[in-house]
């Protein structure tokens, strides 16, 4: 009977080529991009997180609290000693002190370098590892100085700058050890307190805690690329008097990081999320289709357990097949798609790698998902309204309840997107079908067009419930596009005005340590030169964490640059990223200290800065004096008279050769191009989550047809030709792109505010005013029409083909 | 082998993350000691205690010297090794036997005149030492070995030692005098899982160890050595929360030097020995990589009046009987005849109270409690043994 069975199966798939090929095109588009997203995904995380800065190095919290010194890093560590509580989760303790020293006595070759100081013994913990010693230095005679003497360990260039001052720092003579590392100088702690005057100051404690990141967790990430990026750290200890922090919070550009792989992350479990249901519609489609031959089976003695077994195995084989095509073809997508943006060279992001995990994923897509949603496509289930109907409201008050975290929460970034997810629940079980019930009410009291046509649409508005979940999918991925869409444009209106208010006509120069020393006059006097604008730069911290500190002349005209009216010689400018990251406000009085000298100022106003990664105060020039030295005067801003930006660029290149000279205009252009490249990506995704619900849009009117089947056999009967039957098969089909893409609509600009109001802020510090932007809008709406009536087209003419009159 | 004595503080130095991106994070408990990847060359025991060679400005132990207290007890900070070392058998009221094991190592970055407890600010972190403690208890009833490592550098607030009034301490951890004068001292360890803190008091006097205090390890190696045996110890030993007053007896060591071990030797077993006619024994085997026995294994019988007896290599013989894993834990140990008259020499069995008692610390070793059986197998004694090199 079984052999029997079997045989069968393959006779009606033989004989139906077109159906068996359908439910495998759908499991491997729904697999390909399954895979592309992931491997996209992966790829980015692992170049943004490279790019990283990995500044505590395996420590993962950082304590601080005002006035920090010594006697509180041992009063904390006695504490835990003795097995406080608090810190009963604390593998070890590392006293730090983080400033900035500024290397070497003559002007153009000054540099300031980040110097910290640490206690390399505190961790407690012995253990091997030579290799991480620099390469070239006699590490037996350097290894105990550095607890004894003035050792400091350099990159390249602060080691060059170091030994050009004759190995001094302050005054103090000092060894220097050359690593290839990039990044701060390193040295004992005595050393750095030494070398900075600050004898027994503190600027942080680091902790390493254990339990950071639970098994769960890593897991989840691998089996969905930066999902746990943003996801919260419940491992942060509750210490009296200080304020604790994980240092994926505390390091801005890890932040930035995270929240950027994060949303690579939710990308990716969409992509799984649709092609789950893409996978479980080609199911559906594929047991409508044999509803006939299911049915004289039963009628033979077949049991519904066995037949089900039957479809569930025939699943599986079809699933892994294209599980099998999908895998290959992801891999070369998410190959084509980082080579055509071009992200993958100015990132420096690696190539895509197949792993157990995405093989897995995939497998699980195509072969597990395929094989059970034939196992329930086989039930005869009338739909439970009433399930529907609170699952709904579940979801909406789910949607609510997280967005309100999301603004009210501390970097609840998670929550948003689990509002999100919600409220595609919610277009799903409510907004679509409403749509649909619409349309069956229009359709049934107001007719219009042949007898035919009124019939054709009546019918298939009744039958709309039967397709909900892919109209509901392309409903979701045309929002999703159009959300997406209008988020982009929003981001370009106002990313272009914010350049539009800092690139002003004229010429930025940006010096190396040789071209620094700029002559102001020489220049003033070239031809088409209205005004020589200095600016200098510092590193610095605040009280409530590190910034970096631009000095400029505050005059309107430069304000005006950063959205502010009026001149500033008291107070001073933050970017929106110091704002959100550093808790402060327009308003607020801020300390600016570096290697022993502070000011007080306070903020006037919050600035827009789109791209910019970490915190940036900008002050008057008056206020920069009791930082000397420390601040390296590189930048110049050369205003010229329109139309001679190129001669100038000419005069200024042929004397300041080392330095880097660009068109204020042309900077504005490529900043414009890089913000097009950046976003070709999300584009391409999109369009690969439209395609994939094409797909399932596809299987659902092949199977809505087929049910349909005698309906249209009787207009048939009654005379209507192919012609006919085809265009009302595409009426039918036009009708449901309609109620997908007017169901789309209000969730679109929902998605859009979500986007600009929640997640770029909490993700990159950056808000965005949400514009309406009507080409934004119409492009998906017509591009959902467009792929609504491409998937309906080849099913539509293959059924009229196989009922209408020659 | 790591062949440079300082390519340890290397693997400090990354080991705290400073040199690479990123370490793992270790054990839950802060005391634990490492897990086996990441510790220190294990076994490599020249690296810590040095060898001829790198030891530029340290002092060497070459001559017996006049030791004098309680100067001596302290510091000694031109050498560049150091430890001091207090095992402990102890017994509840119960009859319930535990062990208690405390050492400080004292291990100098640059030759030091003295070592100043009175700095403060940059200097005091400018110690130029580091210290390592370890402390464990066993539960020989449990079959349980519990032990903790902390490893700092020096610092008034973190490590030190001082010779009056006598302390010394690692974060918490201390042995010292308990009033003004060296005696009587306290021992007081506390870690997450296991603490003790034991009052000591002396019943023997002080045994300079070797040649007047100069213990010999080879032909270019020495250090010097002296012992505090079978002082009378009372206190408590907390364990898994539960608090177990106990008495006892210890023993304490005080050895330094600036090179101890020469490449031909892989390490050293070394017992400390208390048996109930009143004898104490401290016996050592260098143990050489050849597997020839050493002309400077030694040792010190010390009858029941505090008279010591210093033994040379041929004077006693130690051959390990059962191995668990790598580690010989019985051995057979013959001894001269007690006296002139005795025709046969003494033949005693010592057998580890349990198997694991090992030291998973940065310096893998086995320390812990063994019993002292006669040729007829009565118990007729217990004390510590430790095996290193393994």
């Amino acid at each position: 009977m079984n052999t029997l069975l079997i045989r069968s199966q393959f006779r009606f798939a033989l004989r139906h080529p077109i159906g068996a090929l359908t439910s495998l095109v759908g499991v491997t588009v729904a697999v390909t991009a399954v895979v592309a997203v992931h491997l996209l995904g992966q790829s980015l995380r692992l170049g943004l997180e490279t790019t990283a800065d990995a500044a505590l190095s395996g420590y993962t919290h950082v304590a601080t609290r005002a006035g920090l010194r010594d006697a509180d890093y041992f009063r904390l560590r006695r504490q835990w000693r003795q097995g406080d509580p608090a810190l009963a989760a604390v593998q070890a303790m590392m006293p730090v002190l983080d400033d900035y020293v500024a290397v070497g006595n003559e002007t153009p070759q000054r540099s300031v370098f980040r110097l910290i100081g640490v206690d390399p013994l505190a961790g407690g913990e012995a253990f091997a590892g030579e290799s991480a010693w620099p390469t070239g230095m006699d590490a037996d005679d350097i290894a105990p100085r550095f607890l004894v003497d003035d050792v400091i360990v350099a990159n390249r260039q602060a080691a060059r700058t170091l030994r050009t001052d004759g190995g001094k720092i302050n005054g103090f003579a000092v060894t220097v050890v050359e690593t290839d590392a990039d990044g701060a100088l390193l040295a004992d702690l005595p050393t750095a307190q030494r070398l900075l005057g600050r004898a027994e100051e503190l600027d942080a404690i680091w902790l390493r805690i254990t339990g950071v990141r639970s098994r769960w967790l890593t897991w989840l990430d691998a089996l969905l690329p930066g999902i746990a990026a943003a996801l919260p750290d419940y491992s942060t200890p509750t210490l009296d008097g200080y304020a604790v922090s994980a240092e994926r919070r505390w390091n801005p550009l890890r932040r930035f990081t995270d929240a950027s792989v994060f949303n690579l992350g939710m990308l990716t479990m969409l992509s799984v999320l649709m092609a789950a249901f893409l996978a479980v519609q080609a199911s559906f489609a594929n047991a409508a289709r044999r509803r006939d031959e299911r049915q004289r089976l039963v009628a033979l003695g077949v049991s519904n357990k066995r037949l089900r077994a039957l479809a569930a195995g025939e699943g599986l084989l079809l699933g892994s097949i294209g599980a099998g095509l999908g895998i290959a073809l992801g891999h070369g997508v998410a190959v084509l798609l980082l080579e055509a943006t071009g992200s993958a060279e100015s990132l420096a992001i690696p190539a895509p790698q197949l792993d157990g995990w995405v093989v897995g994923k995939a497998l699980f897509c195509g072969s597990v998902v395929a094989s059970i949603g034939a196992l329930f496509a086989g039930r005869e289930r009338r739909p439970r309204p009433r399930i529907g109907i609170v699952a709904a409201l579940v979801a909406a008050a789910a949607t609510v309840l997280c967005l309100v975290h999301g603004e009210l929460g501390d970097g609840s970034l998670p929550s948003v997107f689990v509002a999100l997810l919600a409220a595609v629940g919610v277009q799903i079980l409510v907004i679509v079908p409403l749509a649909g019930g619409a349309v069956r009410e229009l359709t049934t009291r107001y007719g219009f067009g042949s007898l035919a046509t009124r019939a054709s649409l009546r019918g298939a508005a009744a039958r709309i419930g039967e397709i909900r979940l892919a109209l509901g999918a392309l409903s979701v991925a045309i929002a999703v596009a159009l959300g997406m869409g209008l988020m982009v444009e929003s981001l370009r209106r106002d990313f272009s005005s914010m350049l539009d208010q800092r690139l002003w006509s004229g010429v930025h120069l940006s010096a190396e340590a040789e071209d620094a020393d700029f002559d102001v006059k020489w220049i003033r006097q070239l031809p088409g030169v209205r005004d020589v604008r200095r600016y200098g730069e510092f590193d610095a911290r605040l009280a409530q964490g590190r910034i970096r500190v631009d000095v400029a002349r505050l005059d309107a005209l430069e304000t005006a640059r950063y959205g502010f009216a009026g001149e500033l010689t008291e107070r001073a400018l933050l970017n929106e990223v110091g704002g959100r990251l550093l808790g402060i406000e327009a308003g607020d009085t801020v300390t600016v200290s570096a290697a022993g000298a502070s000011v007080s100022v306070e903020v006037a106003h919050i600035f827009r800065d789109f791209g910019a990664a970490q915190p940036r105060l900008l002050i008057p020039m008056p206020l920069h004096r009791p930082f000397g030295d420390l601040v390296a005067w590189r930048q110049l801003w050369v205003l010229a008279e329109d139309g001679d930006t190129a001669r100038l660029s000419a005069a200024l290149g042929t004397r300041y050769r080392a330095s880097r000279i660009t068109d204020q205009t042309r900077m504005r252009r490529a900043a414009m191009g890089v913000f097009d490249r950046s976003f070709a990506v999300s584009r391409g995704l999109t369009v690969v989550a439209l395609a994939v619900a094409a797909v399932g849009l596809y299987a659902a009117l092949t199977a809505l047809l087929a049910a349909r089947r005698h309906e249209f056999l009787l207009w048939a009967a009654l005379g209507c030709s192919r012609n006919e039957i085809w265009r009302q098969a595409m009426t039918q089909t036009l009708l449901l792109g309609t109620v997908a893409v007017f169901a789309a609509l209000p969730f679109g600009i929902f998605i859009a505010w979500v986007l600009c109001a929640f997640v770029n802020p909490l993700a990159f510090g950056w808000s965005i005013d949400l514009h309406l932007h009507a080409g934004a809008m119409g492009y998906p709406l017509l591009l959902g029409l467009g792929v609504t009536l491409l998937a309906g087209a080849t099913p539509a003419y293959r059924f009229a083909r196989a009922t209408g009159n020659g | 082998m790591v062949s440079a004595p300082y390519r340890w503080l290397l693997g400090l130095l990354a080991g705290a993350g400073l040199l690479t991106a990123c370490g793992e994070a270790g054990p839950s408990d802060p005391s634990a000691a490492p897990s086996g990847e990441a510790a220190l060359d294990r076994g490599s025991l020249r690296a810590v205690l040095g060898s001829a060679n790198a030891a530029d400005g340290f002092a060497k132990a070459e001559r017996p010297m006049a030791f004098a207290f309680p100067r001596d007890h302290g510091a000694h900070p031109a050498f560049r090794s150091e430890w001091w070392y207090v095992t402990a058998v102890l017994a509840d009221s119960d009859g319930r036997e535990f062990g208690v094991q405390f050492t400080l190592f004292r291990q100098g970055l640059v030759p030091r005149h003295s070592l100043d407890v009175a700095r403060n600010g940059i200097a005091a972190w400018r110690t130029g030492q580091v210290f390592m403690g370890h402390a464990a208890v066993a539960d020989v009833d449990q079959r349980q070995h519990l032990h903790a490592e902390r490893l700092v550098r020096g610092h008034p607030a973190l490590a030190g030692v001082a010779a009056l009034p006598f302390e010394a301490h690692i974060e918490g951890w201390r042995l010292a005098s308990v009033g003004p004068n060296f005696w009587p001292l306290r021992l007081q360890t506390e870690t997450p899982r296991f603490a003790f803190d034991l009052t000591l008091s002396p019943t023997k006097p002080l045994v300079r160890q070797g040649e007047a205090g100069l213990s010999r390890k080879g032909p270019d190696n020495a250090s010097y050595y002296y012992s505090i045996p079978r002082m009378a110890a009372v206190g408590r030993v907390v364990l898994d929360k539960k608090a177990h007053a106990v008495t006892g007896s210890a023993w304490l060591d005080h050895e330094w030097s600036t090179s101890v071990l020469a490449p031909e030797y892989a390490g050293w077993d070394w017992f400390a020995l208390r048996l109930n006619d009143g004898r104490d024994l401290m016996l050592y085997r260098m143990r050489r990589r050849d597997g020839a026995v050493d002309d400077y294994n030694a040792g010190a019988l010390i009858d029941a009046a505090g008279q010591a007896r210093i033994l040379a290599a041929d004077d006693f013989a130690l051959v390990a009987q059962e191995r668990w894993r790598r580690w010989p834990i019985v051995w057979q140990l013959t001894l001269p005849n007690r006296t002139p008259a005795q025709q046969a020499s003494e033949r005693l069995t010592l057998r580890a109270a349990f198997a694991d008692q090992i030291m998973d610390t940065s310096i893998r070793y086995w320390e812990g409690i063994v019993h002292v059986e006669n040729d007829r197998g009565e118990r007729i004694g217990n004390g510590y043994m430790e095996l290193t090199g393994y």
